[in-house]
């Protein structure tokens, strides 16, 4: 119940966040890329990457790896 | 390496959704990709690290070759200016904040206080165009799937091995 309503909460104080569209010269295609390591608790990592053009977010990704992390 | 293609094929769609437009200064840059690991970068840019599969080995020569080209600049970024770092790791409040304003356009709080009685934004308020007005071509551009990632518990060294058995094992 408390992680419901945390997520209530989250919704409700984020429903007016939307994507905009900023002025600024498309010229440059900009990838963000970043991961982690084994940070799920079955060892899986998350990695993701966000795509820009110029100052606008264009496309994004963000999933768990396949692998596992190799244990000893 | 597999997300440079994604950021590369949406590059190609772009350019080729420029050319149909008949925009001629649309994406002309070279293609930037920031990444906040020093030891990736090295194993493109000089050849370190020990790959023990052969696909990635061919995509680090692939990579390397677009590098001596110049058609794609590969640069350093402190953790704190990586725009990926929301999607990948559970962020504190003020650092969630500002990560989410820049990926969102940067205006979400200035419409905050300039939204209706139904929650839409009013436009004229804002210098950026907001999402309902342009809805074609952000079905067209934003064709992807956002997972939110939930924050885990701090483990600390401990790791499951693995979640479907029974017996976990811990390991220290």
């Amino acid at each position: 119940m408390t992680k419901l309503e945390r997520l209530l909460g989250y919704l409700i104080f984020t429903r007016a966040w939307t994507r905009s569209f900023v002025r600024s010269e498309f010229k440059r295609v900009t990838t963000y890329i970043d991961a982690l390591f084994a940070m799920h608790p079955d060892g899986k990592g998350q990695s993701a990457c966000v795509v820009m053009l110029g100052n606008t977010l264009v496309h994004e990704v963000s999933q768990t790896e396949n692998c596992n992390k190799k244990l000893d | 390496m597999t997300y440079f293609f994604e950021g590369e094929q949406v590059e190609d769609f772009l350019m080729d959704l420029g050319h149909l437009m008949g925009a001629t200064d649309f994406v002309t840059d070279v293609h930037l990709v920031y990444q906040d690991n020093k030891s990736t970068m090295a194993m493109v840019t000089t050849g370190g690290g020990k790959p023990r599969t052969k696909y990635i080995k061919v995509r680090e020569e692939y990579l390397r070759k677009r590098l001596k080209t110049w058609e794609v600049v590969l640069e350093y970024i402190s953790i704190k200016q990586m725009l990926a770092d929301s999607l990948t790791k559970p962020l504190g409040g003020e650092m969630y904040h500002t990560m989410t304003q820049k990926l969102l356009g940067g205006h979400h709080y200035e419409c905050l206080n300039n939204m209706g009685a139904k929650g839409k934004l009013d436009i004229q308020m804002s210098d950026s165009v907001s999402i309902d007005g342009i809805a074609p071509v952000l079905a067209l551009l934003t064709c992807s799937n956002h997972t939110l990632v939930q924050p885990s518990k701090k483990h600390g060294t401990k790791c499951v091995l693995n979640e479907s058995a029974k017996h976990k094992q811990h390991i220290s």
